[in-house]
This record gives C-alpha cells, sequence and structure tokens, in this order.
C-alpha cells in the first residue's frame, strides 16, 4: 500500500507518465507499491517496475537492487520493467524487449504548421468540442466500434477497456470529446492532468461512422489549449512506437527524449523446454 | 489441436522428436497445431515452433511466412523456434544453440565390430523386455539419474513427466534390462510414431549397478524393433557433447540436418506501450 505521504511524493516527483498513479493503478489493476526511489505495481503473478527514480538520479546498480527486492517480496511469474537503460543486475536475467524513445511536446513553444492550422480550421467548423469527466455510452459505441474495426492486441483491447473505470476514478482525467453536426461522437482523447509539470496524451480514438477530416488533430490543438491553461510545461506523447505514430507526434511538434527499455525477467517456462526436448538422451 | 488426419500426416512424415506430438504435448503440456505444413504446440504464452516442415524442403522464405502465420493465429508473448537454419524473423531472434540431429540408416547399420564382444556379454547376463509402463524400479533410476547428474529445472520436469508420456502415446516404447535377479540395471524409451523414422528417446542406466555394454545392448533392442515396424531411420537426437557423438557415430550415425535454436518476443506494443500509444 502507499502510504499519503509516499502518495504525494510520487505526484510531485512525477516524470514520466508511468509514474501517474491513478493511470496505472486502473489500466494495470495492481497495487501500487515504492521500493527505495521506484515505482512499482504489483498483483499476482506479475509486477511492474518502473525503472525511473522519483528523486534522484539514474543508477543501474541501485535499480538493480530494486529489482532484486521486488523479486523477493512478491516472486512474481513475470516481473516488467522500464528503463532508461538495461541494467545487468548480478544473478538476474533479464530479456531486453523493446528499445524506444519518450516523445514529449513543449508548450511554450508549440507553433503548428500553417497547413495544420487549415486542417483544424475546417474540422473545427464541422464539430463541436467539449470537455468532460466521464466515458459516457456513446464513447463506448465509438470504442467497440474502433476496436471491431483495428482489431488491436487484447492488450491495447484491454487498456480501451479500462478507460470508463479509469476516467471515473481518476479526478485528474479528461475527456476531450469532438461532436458531429447530429451530435455523435467523431473522435475523442482522455488527457491525464496529475503530474503538476506535465500533461499526458491517454488515448484516442475516432469514428469511421461519423468521420470528420482532422478532428483527431483538431483535439490534439484542444489538448495543449487545456495543457497550457492547466499550466503545464510539456504533453508527454508516449513512446514512438512505429513510423506512423511517430510522423504524427513530429507533424504536431513532438521531440524524442528519454530513452525507454522495456525489459522482462522471468521464471523459466514451457519456451526453455523446446531445446531439451532432443537432447535428454546422454545428458 | 490436430484432427486425426492431421495425425495421420504428422507421422508420415515425422523425422525430428520434435514431430511427436505425443512425447512434446506430454512435457511441455503443449497443445499441437499445424500451421501451413509446420507443427507446434501453444503452451499458454508460448508458442513451441518446429521449423522442420513436414512433407517438404525446408526453405527459409516459407518458414518465415509460417512462423509469421502461427504469430498471427496464437498472439504469443514470446516464440521458441527450432529450424535447421532461424529466419531473419527480428534482430532478437539471435540464435542461441547450435547443434545436429543425427540418424542411422537401418537398412545398413550394423553393431559395431569393437563392441560386439562387449554387447554379447551384456546380452549373457542381461535380460530385455518391452514394457508399457515405467514402475517403481524405474523411477528410481530416474531419480538416482537426476540426483547423480544434478539435473534440475525444466530438464528434470522432462523426466518426471517421462512415465505420463510412456503410457500416454501409444507410440512409445519402453526396453528394460534386468539381471538374473530381476533388478533393473538399465532402460531406454523409444517412439516408433513416425512412419519412416523411429526415435531414440533416451536411455538411463543405474551408477550403483553398472553392467558394462549395457546402454549398447539396449540400443540393438531397439534397433531390431525398428527394423520390425519397418523403419527406415532411427533418429537419435542431438549431438549434445563430445562423449554422445562419439558414442552415436560409434554406431555409424551421421550428422543429417542442421539444428538452430532461438527466442523471440513477436513485435507488439506492450502494456506500457500500449498505454501511450496514439491512434
Amino acid at each position: 500500500m502507499i502510504s499519503p505521504v509516499d502518495r504525494g511524493r510520487i505526484r510531485s516527483h512525477a516524470s514520466i507518465p508511468e509514474h501517474l498513479l491513478g493511470l496505472m493503478s486502473a489500466v494495470s489493476g495492481g497495487e501500487a507499491f515504492v521500493v527505495d526511489d521506484y515505482l512499482g505495481f504489483a498483483k499476482d503473478p506479475w509486477v511492474i517496475l518502473i525503472g525511473y527514480p522519483l528523486t534522484g538520479p539514474f543508477g543501474a546498480s541501485e535499480l538493480g537492487r530494486a529489482l532484486t527486492e521486488s523479486l523477493r517480496e512478491f516472486r512474481p511469474a513475470t516481473l516488467w520493467f522500464i528503463a532508461p537503460e538495461v541494467p545487468a543486475p548480478p544473478g538476474i536475467r533479464v530479456e531486453h524487449l523493446e528499445s524506444d524513445r519518450y516523445y514529449t511536446l513543449d508548450v511554450e513553444g508549440f507553433r503548428p504548421r500553417p497547413s495544420l492550422r487549415r486542417l483544424t480550421g475546417r474540422a473545427a467548423r464541422a464539430l463541436s468540442l467539449e470537455r468532460g469527466r466521464a466515458i459516457t455510452p456513446q464513447h463506448e459505441e465509438a470504442i467497440a466500434e474502433f476496436l471491431a474495426r483495428e482489431r488491436p492486441s487484447p492488450r491495447i483491447e484491454g487498456l480501451f477497456r479500462a478507460m470508463t473505470r479509469y476516467v471515473a476514478q481518476a479526478e485528474s482525467a479528461v475527456v476531450l470529446t469532438a461532436r458531429d453536426a447530429e451530435g455523435a461522437v467523431s473522435a475523442f482523447y482522455v488527457v491525464d492532468l496529475e503530474a503538476p509539470g506535465f500533461a499526458t496524451y491517454v488515448v484516442g480514438c475516432h469514428s469511421k461512422l461519423h468521420y470528420v477530416v482532422g478532428a483527431s488533430d483538431l483535439l490534439f490543438l484542444e489538448m495543449v489549449a487545456l495543457a497550457r491553461e492547466q499550466g503545464k510545461r510539456t504533453i508527454h506523447l508516449g513512446l514512438g512506437v512505429n513510423d506512423g505514430i511517430r510522423r504524427f507526434k513530429e507533424k504536431w511538434g513532438g521531440q524524442p527524449g528519454l530513452p525507454y527499455e522495456l525489459c522482462e525477467i522471468r521464471r523459466q517456462g514451457a519456451a526453455v523446454i523446446l531445446p531439451l526436448l532432443a537432447r535428454l538422451w546422454g545428458r | 489441436m490436430l484432427s486425426p488426419a492431421d495425425e495421420a500426416f504428422v507421422a508420415r512424415h515425422a523425422y525430428v522428436p520434435e514431430h511427436l506430438p505425443g512425447y512434446v504435448a506430454a512435457v511441455s503440456a503443449g497443445e499441437p497445431h499445424l500451421v501451413e505444413g509446420h507443427l507446434c504446440y501453444r503452451a499458454g504464452e508460448t508458442l513451441i515452433f518446429i521449423g522442420y516442415p513436414l512433407g517438404r524442403g525446408c526453405e527459409v522464405a516459407d518458414l518465415a511466412r509460417a512462423v509469421s502465420a502461427a504469430v498471427t493465429r496464437f498472439r504469443p508473448r514470446q516464440v521458441a523456434l527450432t529450424a535447421p537454419a532461424l529466419p531473419d524473423l527480428t534482430p532478437r531472434c539471435e540464435v542461441r544453440e547450435r547443434d545436429a540431429y543425427f540418424r542411422l540408416d537401418l537398412s545398413t547399420v550394423c553393431v559395431p565390430a569393437k563392441e560386439r564382444s562387449l554387447i554379447r556379454r551384456a546380452a549373457r547376463e542381461l535380460r530385455v523386455t518391452q514394457e508399457r509402463q515405467l514402475d517403481a524400479a524405474h523411477q528410481g533410476l530416474v531419480a538416482e539419474f537426476l540426483a547423480s547428474h544434478q539435473v534440475a529445472g525444466d530438464a528434470r520436469r522432462i523426466y518426471e513427466r517421462i512415465p505420463a508420456y510412456v503410457a500416454g502415446a501409444g507410440t512409445a516404447r519402453l526396453f528394460s534390462a534386468r539381471d538374473p535377479a530381476g533388478e533393473l540395471v538399465a532402460f531406454a524409451v523409444a517412439d516408433l510414431g513416425g512412419d519412416v523414422y523411429a526415435f531414440y528417446q533416451f536411455s538411463i542406466r543405474s551408477a550403483r549397478r553398472p553392467v558394462p555394454g549395457a546402454s549398447d545392448l539396449l540400443l540393438t533392442e531397439v534397433i531390431a524393433a525398428a527394423r520390425r515396424e519397418g523403419k527406415a531411420y532411427l533418429n537419435l537426437g542431438l549431438g549434445v557433447h563430445a562423449g554422445v557423438t562419439r558414442f552415436k557415430e560409434k554406431w555409424g550415425a551421421e550428422a543429417f540436418l542442421a539444428y538452430e535454436y532461438g527466442l523471440f518476443r513477436p513485435r507488439r506494443p506492450g502494456l506500457l506501450d500500449a498505454l501511450l500509444r496514439l491512434p
């Protein structure tokens, strides 16, 4: 359990979206914990450790100690962690899964290109914007349509399905919605404002049934406006993920920043049986 | 799941031990599937993919396509893959092990000259029988072997599942060598589940009651059984290490098929990536 003191410390020192307690607890379903200067989430049989320290500078050996402590405390089947670099803690086999970079947008320096201004200007004439505090049945319809169309991985589907619960629980969550002339949801963003220094883009979704060109871009502008009103210096746009997503972020002025390494520590499973199948003889 | 027609297809073309669904399913708890002529096993979030095609030659492009199809179908978190040569699926699919499968050509194999007298002596001392199930004596030998060889982890679990494999797979054969007092001194498990190939899975002998030539005697019995059932080859598994390879080569086995093993995770956004993904 997180004490109120730790909760305040985490909130004031959050530097990446994974430090947001409300968001991570709701989406992962895990219970937050703190080990040394690191935040984690645990739910049998897994643990997620956020390897970006809350206050001090990053140190691979300090992260190694936090990993060892988390493994000892929770004995998970799988421990995932993210960190700015891949540590090599003694006696622990770390599997490096992904490399990426966080993308952020400097709110003060935000100057969209004229072509984007024209695009969003056209969209603004066809859409009305609203800021809300709930995922309504209309949003859920848009989500269902999006999931049926895109057929994303179960994890991304799970993320979208967790939005109703997350937005209901987290006071810092805001739903930005673009509605067409009939009032139908054309697109929406979920943004988190928990951290004092930055806003976080959480998810976005657009409808093909009520499609309006530029709806997602218009919501991006609205997100920047919201962040500015709230005194945020930056917006966390998440990871590069792939070329298409990177292009979208860079189109709007997103810049690559902190390195992101996703790693895994697992108890041995079925995979390691394979090389043994034809070599039992003569061991 | 494999249909009866699939099972017959697999048996007709099986040539490596991983083509034995009864064996792999018993020790890995994986469910067998056929994907584009390749056998794979779904075990939880892991896909065990056997990159040796059934009924056709090995082509790297075919293998890459089949692995991609299996990943799309089963969405595993990780893929364990064996193949003659690992396809260039991802930079993270590194070769972790290299070896080669060995086989005996049953039309030409004969007892090595140097071993004949040894095997004759063993045959005078031991009686070899075929049985259907491991009993307490077999399991005692397994326990002795695991302790003396310090076998741990997943390899240990495979050995511990051998009784279930032998009892459950109708094609597994247990060959037991006993001394005149009836004491079990060695045993071997072979699988005759392929139409063309038989598979020598492993043998265990007693360190407490060693009988020289017992392993060779068991191998001659397996060869004889495989010939009786019309098999053309006996797959002896991988080379493993120099000592085991020498034993196989002593019998005239040839390294007939390259082996590479790798492990990779299909590229897809994980939990944390997903959290931060723009549409």
